[in-house]
């Protein structure tokens, strides 16, 4: 095993808030069954959401202690290159973490459970899933987040067992998501046996060659597409896979519906972005037919469906979560429309439009849901009329509840309006012609009609709150309640008038998403497909660059002002790096060492398969620190880190190259099966 | 006060009092209505102080040139200011003599070929007055807001808006004393009165159309709510169909501004030795490239324009589009009946005429037969199902329709055939009905609403004689109603004129058509008088006429509709007719118009006829 998977502290490092959260879940387990075994639930309620606050606050403290100090050259790869570490997953991480500091919060609203304990914890292991589910770089990584983070969920929803409805919710949540996991996970089978690997940037190299011709001639990775569709539509609640949805969220306790509808949805778009964006990028479309085989046109007809049918489904709905629900399924099929606008855009950074609507989307429903939690609380109900004369109840939170509610609907000047219309223009923004423009176009009309259709539903609870005079039980806002309302009012109008500083940093963070960040891409015109200019490297150049890396750190080590520690690191790097040079073995494509020209083995994708694993490693310091350059993030990569980095990923090489030459994987995906 | 102040307070203090108004303490309702009362004066005031800046006498005054200029200099003034030697060009002066002369300007990195262009008289130096020229005092404010999306807070006034904004602070300051009876939720009512006020003024003022879009989607909420709370007793039906008209209506106009935006690609086009680029949202900038480039072609211009005059019409409103109109204004209370037929639908034309005609004038004329005819039947129906009505509110409602569709015809008359100063009369006659419709309707709602106060009833069949108890009222009434009618010597006969006056060089039979109408309009509007006023009157014996509130309210409405219609050219077109003819000049003379059939050889005289004539023939036929 290559010395670079085991994890160093440093590794840990990276994911410090996971691991707090992890832990805070578990200490929180044990206070229940422990000190507060014979407290009432009230009292266990609010100690334990307090003490789980705390470890969020702890994690978000950690986080900005990173933040603060960076410890110099940051190398984003991590636990051998199975999970990143760029900005996307550190602003996404807090995201989710501060929603989960509002979801544990509202938590605290009532006593809908008595197993706090339970509670707690596996709220709080969810979102380490989802975190993990953001972070992950690889197929498998990325399995075992989303499970962790639905099992956790399948869970709480069925917490509050006085009433039916939550245990039924629980139970279609868990036999759907069930079965779509295990049809994901064929999916994921599919692809490693048709690529060779679980990583995305490989899996993205292998699948590199199919640009042209897309999923024609192509049954396993059509269905294998078609798999992992059904995974992710139903963690997405996308239509046909959302009918778990109003069930699930009706039933769920609101504080976990609010998590099931925001932190799940998030972090399974963004590994949806970086599977299908990134890794099958190549599978969206030939370029004869930019609408051509591929799931691009899949992705359109589902976010065609997914917007018109949850927005027409959330008119009939008497029951505000489960209007609520529809409403989350509409807005899936506005952030589809994103999607499918990266994949025919030529700029990777049209994918912070979704990313931007993602936060917007997340900070908005929690405040949404916590006014579901507010009915719960007082009437043990959530019906839409339950809401009737709040607005003369409860002013200032009814007025918060209204810019939410136009937020949803996309009225400028709210936030949501600027997001929808940010991601809209992306779409319009494409460049191609032909039917993917045209597609595009008709989705972007489609979308702004449902967004009319919208209105008039969400128009229902401003009419509630303020047109009718209501039941006078309702009782004052708890502060659990009120601060997520609050707070998403606040971010809907404050990145509503300013959103500039959000959009640049989404950008950011959507190029690292999509030039996964533990391998080296060429960025230099973010062309569509940014490997399509990259050059393969014959052997005697890989053994080159090894060489003048091995002469550039005999330099560094030359300086006096390097540490013990790094000097030791260095001097290791060079042993490693003079041994692989004495033995001259490095991969040489098609197997001999000549090294075939790198024209042809673009061309040839079978060949570029086998070919393409080692002999990028070595570039890779170079070509990401020249993409972190012109990103303008603050991140180099070719320093310390960077070249023990390359020293460990160099035997890998080896074993890699051996396998180069496998006719048996080429065949299927050049020949087509008939 | 800077540009920036005087523009941002128009729309900035409405809406701080609009937020101001929340925290007033409970059980202080007389308190919020003076405080709306007096946010309404302020901004009013500050309208007029804008009016005073700009027909400021002297060649330095933002009347003598065109929106166009004045916008593209301030981004002279924005890009001197960007390299941080500057705030303001004062600062230039480096040796101090009280002049800015040519090496001093060159410091900031401005080009010799700039200076040249605003340094008028060509003596080196940039006097005072020639500091216009670099945006001080020209009434426009240009910021970046959203550089990614080049996304300016982008205002500016000429006389379209300008007329238009004066027009919103007086009728909003005088709904604002009709909505004293307003005995329910005060402080949200004035809270969301006020933001429709910053709204209003915001959607005159903004010329990057990313920002008229979010103020006119803004004006959504508080009328929605305006209605759906305060209104009668169908209010809610009323107030979800003006809103999902509405947004319905914006979606079109978004789609138009987006295609706008994103067309060309890459393409380039010069523009007065600037490239232009597709990705802007300034409208001066876009109706430019429009005008004078054949970067829109004629096929996406009609796209651009059917999209942008569905959204507008729809607010207008105009024909197949106007039935939100009637419950609307039917079930909403007295002032906001009067915003809203004052100040709202002009919004509509305002649109047609800062936006759909100059962003695709090509297109527009390809057009222009089956908009006019829109526009005529409107006139007509509107008068025809006016006449049926019994109910007095829905009654002025409807003319309310027949008159907006005075503004679509004159827009679209576009006669190249014969002199475009033709067309110029059709425009002109558009904006001044846009205001006298705005003076008169208010008039009217409130007239009704005085009525409604007193009896109870809107029910014209139960009215009657009203002039014997109320002579007050009763005079009143006649003149804002004959003002609306377009008796001669009241404002909207000038109106009606100029716009049947453009028609009949575009389209005869439809000028006639539209003029017959004047005979509908006489009708509805006489038998309405003779319903409510004359007659035997026994129910309604003892009302009070008209108090000192309700009299000054009706006051100003008075007097503007006899001035406007004694002296137009005094009190309106002096200062708004130039920019009306900058309008139009742009739009007859764009690229890609069909040649005139009948006198290609006057392309001079089509060029430019009038250039900074405050006389236009049509305008001085009308003193004489």
């Amino acid at each position: 095993m290559p010395t670079s998977l085991i994890p160093t502290p440093r590794d840990c490092l990276e994911i410090a808030p996971q691991l707090i959260l992890a832990t805070w879940g578990l200490i929180a387990l044990i206070l229940d069954i422990g000190p507060l075994r014979s407290a009432t639930s009230d009292k266990r309620r609010g100690t334990l959401g307090l003490f789980c606050l705390a470890g969020c606050g702890i994690a978000l403290a950690t986080m900005l202690w990173r933040l603060l100090n960076p410890s110099g050259e940051r190398d984003p790869f991590i636990f051998g290159g199975t999970i990143a570490s760029d900005a996307l997953t550190f602003s996404f991480d807090l995201l989710i973490i501060l929603l989960m500091a509002l979801v544990v919060g509202l938590s605290t609203a009532w006593n809908f459970t008595e197993r706090w304990g339970e509670y707690f914890a596996l709220l709080l292991w969810a979102g380490v899933g989802m975190m993990f589910l953001i972070a992950a770089d690889e197929l498998l990584t990325l399995f075992l987040s989303l499970e962790t983070m639905t099992i956790c969920l399948y869970l709480i929803t069925g917490f509050e067992t006085s009433r039916r409805r939550s245990v039924e919710g629980a139970m279609k949540y868990f036999v759907y998501g069930s079965v779509s996991s295990a049809l994901f996970l064929f999916g994921l089978s599919l692809i490693y046996g048709l690529t060779g690997s679980t990583r995305l940037v490989e899996v993205h190299k292998v699948l590199e060659g199919d640009a042209v011709q897309g999923l024609s001639h192509n049954l396993a990775g059509g269905v294998a597409v078609l798999l992992l569709l059904v995974g992710f539509g139903f963690k997405v609640a996308a239509v046909p896979f959302h009918q778990w949805a109003p069930d699930a969220y009706e039933g769920a306790p609101a504080p976990v519906t609010a998590w099931v509808a925001t932190g799940s949805k998030i972090a399974s778009f963004v590994a949806l972005m970086k599977v299908f964006l990134f890794a099958l990028e190549s599978w969206g479309s030939g370029e004869s037919s930019p609408l051509g085989p591929g799931w691009l046109g899949l992705l359109a007809v589902i976010s065609a469906l997914t917007m018109t049918f949850g927005n027409f489904a959330a008119l009939a709905q008497k029951n505000f979560k489960r209007m609520l629900a529809y409403s989350s399924i509409s807005h899936a099929g506005y952030m589809l429309i994103g999607v499918i606008a990266v994949s025919a855009s030529t700029k990777l950074e049209s994918a912070g439009a979704v990313l931007f609507y993602l936060i917007i989307y997340g900070f908005t429903t929690v405040g949404t849901f916590a006014v579901a939690a507010w009915l719960a609380r007082d009437f043990n109900s959530d019906m839409i009329d339950d809401l009737d004369g709040l607005g003369y109840r409860s002013p200032i939170l009814a007025v918060c509840m209204v810019l939410l509610m136009l937020s949803l609907i996309g009225v400028p000047p709210t936030a949501g309006f600027f997001g929808k219309l940010y991601m809209f223009m992306e779409a319009l923004n494409v460049d191609r012609t032909g039917p993917a423009s045209i597609t595009l176009v008709g989705l972007v009309a489609l979308g702004l009609f449902n967004s009319v259709v919208s209105a008039f539903y969400y128009v229902r609870v401003l009419k509630a709150m303020f047109l009718r005079t209501g039941r006078g039980t309702i009782k004052p806002a708890s502060r659990a309640i009120a601060v997520p309302v609050v707070i998403g009012t606040f971010v809907v109008i404050f990145f509503g008038f300013y959103p500039n500083t959000l959009l640049e940093s989404m950008n950011v963070s959507a190029v690292e998403m999509l030039t996964s960040s533990t391998s080296g891409m060429i960025q230099e015109n973010t062309h569509m497909n940014p490997l399509s200019q990259m050059k393969y490297k014959s052997g005697a150049e890989v053994l080159d660059e090894y060489k003048k890396t091995l002469a550039a750190d005999k330099e560094r080590l030359k300086s006096t002002e390097l540490t013990e520690k790094a000097r030791k690191e260095l001097e290791e790097d060079i042993k490693r790096l003079e041994g692989i040079v004495a033995r001259g073995v490095v991969a040489t494509p098609g197997g001999g060492g000549s090294g075939s020209p790198p024209a042809s083995a673009a061309a040839a994708p079978g060949q570029g398969m086998g070919i393409a694993l080692p002999s990028t490693y070595p570039g890779m310091s170079q070509t990401k620190s020249a993409t972190k350059g012109a990103g303008g993030a603050a991140k180099g990569a070719g320093g310390r880190r960077g070249a023990s980095g390359k020293a460990g990923r160099a035997p890998k090489a080896a074993p890699a190259a051996k396998s180069a030459p496998r006719p048996g994987d080429s065949t299927p995906k050049t020949s087509p099966p008939k | 006060m800077s540009d920036f102040q005087l523009l941002t307070s128009l729309w900035l203090i409405p809406l701080a009092g609009s937020i101001g108004v929340l925290f007033a303490p409970k059980k202080s309702e007389h308190l919020v209505k003076w405080i709306a009362l007096a946010i309404c004066t302020v901004t009013f005031l500050i309208s007029l102080l804008a009016f005073g800046a700009y027909t400021a006498p002297g060649d330095s005054s933002p009347m003598a040139s065109t929106l166009r200029d004045r916008a593209e200099n301030n981004l002279i003034l924005t890009k001197l200011e960007g390299n941080g030697i500057v705030s303001s060009p004062k600062d230039l002066d480096v040796d101090g003599d009280g002049m800015i002369n040519k090496l001093e300007i060159t410091r900031c990195g401005m080009t010799p070929e700039v200076f040249d262009k605003i340094d008028k008289d060509k003596d080196g130096k940039l006097s005072s007055a020639e500091y216009a020229g670099l945006g001080v005092g020209d009434l426009v404010v240009r910021e970046p807001w959203i550089p990614y999306f080049n996304i300016q807070y982008y205002l500016g006034l000429d006389g379209i808006s300008l007329s238009l904004v004066l027009l919103t602070g007086l009728t909003s300051l005088l709904a604002c004393g009709a909505s004293w009876k307003i005995e329910k939720q005060v402080k949200g009512y004035y809270s969301l009165f006020l933001l429709l006020l910053a709204s209003m003024m915001g959607v005159f003022m903004a010329l990057d159309m990313f920002l008229f879009y979010i103020f006119f989607e803004v004006m959504l909420l508080p009328m929605y709510f305006l209605i759906a709370i305060w209104g009668g007793p169908n209010r809610e039906y009323a107030a979800i169909k003006f809103l999902l008209f509405t947004l319905f209506g914006s979606v079109f106009i978004l789609v138009g501004i987006l295609i706008l935006y994103y067309y060309g690609g890459d393409a380039e086009a010069m523009l007065g030795g600037n490239p232009f680029k597709a990705h802007s949202f300034d409208s001066i900038w876009v109706a430019r490239a429009a005008s004078e480039t054949t970067y829109y072609g004629s096929y996406i211009q009609k796209w651009v324009f059917s999209l942008m005059l569905i959204g507008f019409i729809v607010k207008l409103p105009s024909f197949p589009f106007h039935t939100w109109l009637p419950d609307a204004h039917v079930e909403a209370p007295t002032p906001i009946s009067m915003i809203l037929a004052g100040v709202l639908l002009k919004i509509g034309g305002y649109g047609l005429i800062r936006l759909a005609w100059p962003l695709a004038p090509v297109g527009a004329y390809e057009l222009a037969t089956p908009v006019a005819a829109i526009g005529v039947f409107s006139i007509i129906y509107g008068a025809l199902v006016a006449m049926a009505q019994t109910d007095f509110k829905k009654l002025v409602a409807y003319s309310s329709v027949s008159h907006m569709g005075y503004v679509t015809l004159g827009m679209a008359a576009v006669s190249l055939t014969a002199d475009p100063k033709y067309y110029s009369y059709g425009v002109n006659g558009a904006m001044f009905m846009m205001i006298a419709h705005g003076i008169t309707s208010a008039g009217m709602f409130f007239m009704v609403g005085v009525i409604y106060d007193r009896l109870h009833t809107r029910d014209l069949n139960k009215l009657g004689g009203l002039f014997q108890p109320m002579p007050l009222y009763g005079f009143a009434s006649f003149i804002i109603f004959f003002g609306s009618m377009g008796l001669p010597g009241l404002c909207g006969f000038i109106a009606e004129v100029f716009v049947i006056l453009g028609a009949f060089n575009f389209n005869y039979k439809l000028a006639i058509l539209a003029a017959t109408a004047v005979i509908l309009t006489a009708g509805y509007i006489l038998w309405t008088l003779q319903r409510v006023f004359l007659g035997p009157n026994q129910e309604h014996k003892h009302q009070p006429d008209l108090d000192m509130r309700e009299w000054s309210i009706s006051v100003p409405l008075i007097v503007l509709t006899v001035v406007l219609g004694v002296a137009p050219q005094w009190s309106l077109l002096n200062w708004m007719g130039p920019s009306v003819d900058n309008v139009v000049q742009a739009i007859t003379s764009a690229k890609g118009m069909p040649s005139p059939t009948a006198k290609p050889a006057d392309e001079k005289k089509i060029a430019r006829p009038q250039t900074n004539s405050s006389v236009d023939p049509a305008l001085s036929m009308i003193n004489r």
